[in-house]
């Protein structure tokens, strides 16, 4: 190429953010190098991850390939970020390797933060507890201690407060475990703790899949606070007494990924990070965006994988027109969908489209535009499953 | 499952049961579309893609949306916006835009070239 080199666009994290940002980056700008950084050989999708708590999936069903990546020219490194400098414009790699950028997108998803409750961190350290909430050996885990357990026993779920990874993710949680207790282990329950006052998201759907598909098998507690948790007695400590529990999931508060921290790019309680909706470009480190279940989300926004393919998009849209001296579209759209399956073959989704509004400098939900399914339904079961295939397909092919 | 009507209206019952048996096995969408010029519309047409496949070539399921003519598209689209045609999210999603809007939408699919 004749004059100065290509820009070079590092994406760091290899979900539905920063998989599909690196390809749709190549789609929009074939001028731009991309490079994904990913730490893990391949994508295992948590959408659908809790069907294998309910028997009617398997992992590898879930896990799906980066190659199909390579075909837009996004070239892949599989190795851990150990440094960024956003001044001198470095990712530092485990393996020595450094990358040079002329932006910088982090995509980390989410970690999660046992340290916030007494004895949980010991618990996980052990494997003891598992919390399931990123989809790979956990949740395989998580399966085989059901399994394990004995027919009148009790699986205890806590949930802790909003916003955490898939608002609904705990609730249909809750659906698949008692669809396979009702099966195989018809006088096993499942308690839910929610530390939340109230079931966040599609709650007369979950609550209609608990008293129609599987009668008398889940019980349901808001503003249930975790206080500290015993993984040797299987025992939530919680502030209106304690629970014992034959398998017990505890699904831990939440924060960005270590990444975003390593660049200085948390702005919000500690945990999130705050970014400008038109580009997704950080509020802290400039030529620096931040996508997906890392960010701090505008009202109503949920931490999903739809969610996550929106903002990636929006941001490769901005980054193109950026590279090329143009304006970032001023009035972005994202529309999110999330089914939820009840059991092995229904579904309910909540869905909404959100605008960037100028005056108020946020995404706001477009009037007439959220709504979740009248009734559990067959119809979305399938969509469902579609649904995960096109995304898939979308991020990743 | 219920075929043939609201967002599948136009995909008549057998395309659509082959698009789900075969489009799962090949799970190859088209990559080849080149920029069309409404640089705008193309990101919001790229919204849709997350169920009906990148550029709307859905790897199944869910009705392709590529190649098809805009003002079939734009008709059904304000049929589902105005609560006039079956569907499931799909009235969700059109009344997120206004009609100029969508209708610069389905030119984008309608200029990519059929999966």
């Amino acid at each position: 190429m004749a004059g100065r080199s290509a820009p070079h666009v590092v994406v760091i994290g290899g979900g539905f953010a920063g998989a599909t940002c690196a390809k749709y980056l190549r789609l929009w700008s074939l001028g731009t190098r991309v490079t994904l950084v990913e730490r893990e050989p391949a994508f295992v999708s948590c959408p659908l991850s809790n069907l294998v708590l309910g028997g009617s999936r398997d992992i590898a069903s879930l896990t799906q390939s980066y190659d199909g990546l390579a075909r837009h020219g996004v070239q892949r490194v599989t190795d851990t970020v150990t440094a960024i400098d956003t001044r001198a414009r470095t990712v530092r790699l485990a393996r020595g390797e450094t990358l040079r950028y002329d932006r910088l997108v982090v995509a980390p998803g989410i970690d999660v933060a046992p340290e916030e409750v007494p004895g949980l961190a010991a618990g996980m350290a052990d494997g003891r507890l598992l919390h399931a909430w990123k989809a790979g050996p956990q949740t395989v885990a998580l399966r085989r201690q059901l399994e394990a357990m004995p027919d009148g026993g009790v699986f205890v779920m806590h949930i802790p407060r909003a916003p955490y990874r898939c608002p609904p993710g705990p609730y249909e949680r809750a659906c698949q475990v008692a669809w396979y207790f009702r099966q195989h282990k018809p006088r096993s329950k499942v308690l839910v703790l929610d530390a939340n006052d109230d079931i966040v998201s599609k709650k007369g759907l979950f609550t209609a899949a608990w008293n129609t598909l599987t009668p008398g098998i889940v019980e349901y507690r808001g503003g249930q606070e975790l206080l500290e948790v015993d993984a040797g007695r299987r025992a939530a400590r919680l502030s209106f007494g304690e629970e014992r529990a034959d398998v017990l999931n505890v699904i831990p508060p939440q924060r960005a990924g270590a990444v975003a921290s390593m660049a200085g790019l948390i702005t919000a309680n500690g945990r999130w990070c705050g970014v400008d909706y038109r580009s997704f470009e950080s509020v802290a480190a400039p030529g620096v965006h931040v996508l997906g279940d890392a960010i701090l989300a505008a009202p109503q926004m949920p931490k999903s994988g739809h969610m996550a393919n929106g903002h990636a998009k929006v941001c490769a849209h901005a980054i193109a027109a950026l590279l090329d001296g143009r304006e970032p579209d001023p009035e972005p759209v994202i529309g999110n969908t999330c089914y939820s399956l009840v059991n092995d073959t229904q579904a309910v989704h909540v869905a909404s489209v959100h605008r960037y509004n100028a005056e108020k400098q946020t995404m706001l939900v477009v009037e007439g535009t959220f709504g979740v399914s009248p009734a559990l339904n067959d119809r979305e079961g399938a969509y469902a499953e579609a649904w995960a295939r096109n995304i898939w397909a979308d991020t990743l092919g | 499952m219920r075929t043939g009507q609201g967002a599948l209206a136009t995909v008549p019952p057998v395309v659509f049961a082959t698009v789900l048996g075969l489009f799962g096995l090949l799970a190859a969408p088209a990559t080849l579309a080149g920029p069309v010029g409404d640089t705008q519309a193309e990101l919001w047409a790229a919204g849709c893609a997350a169920c009906h496949g990148t550029h709307g070539a859905s790897v199944g399921g869910f009705p392709p949306l590529a190649g098809r003519s805009a003002s079939e598209l734009l008709a059904l689209m304000l049929r589902q916006r105005a609560g006039q045609a079956d569907s499931t999210i799909m009235h969700q999603h059109a009344r997120g835009f206004s009609e100029a809007e969508l209708a610069r939408i389905a030119a984008v699919f309608a200029a990519r070239p059929k999966p």
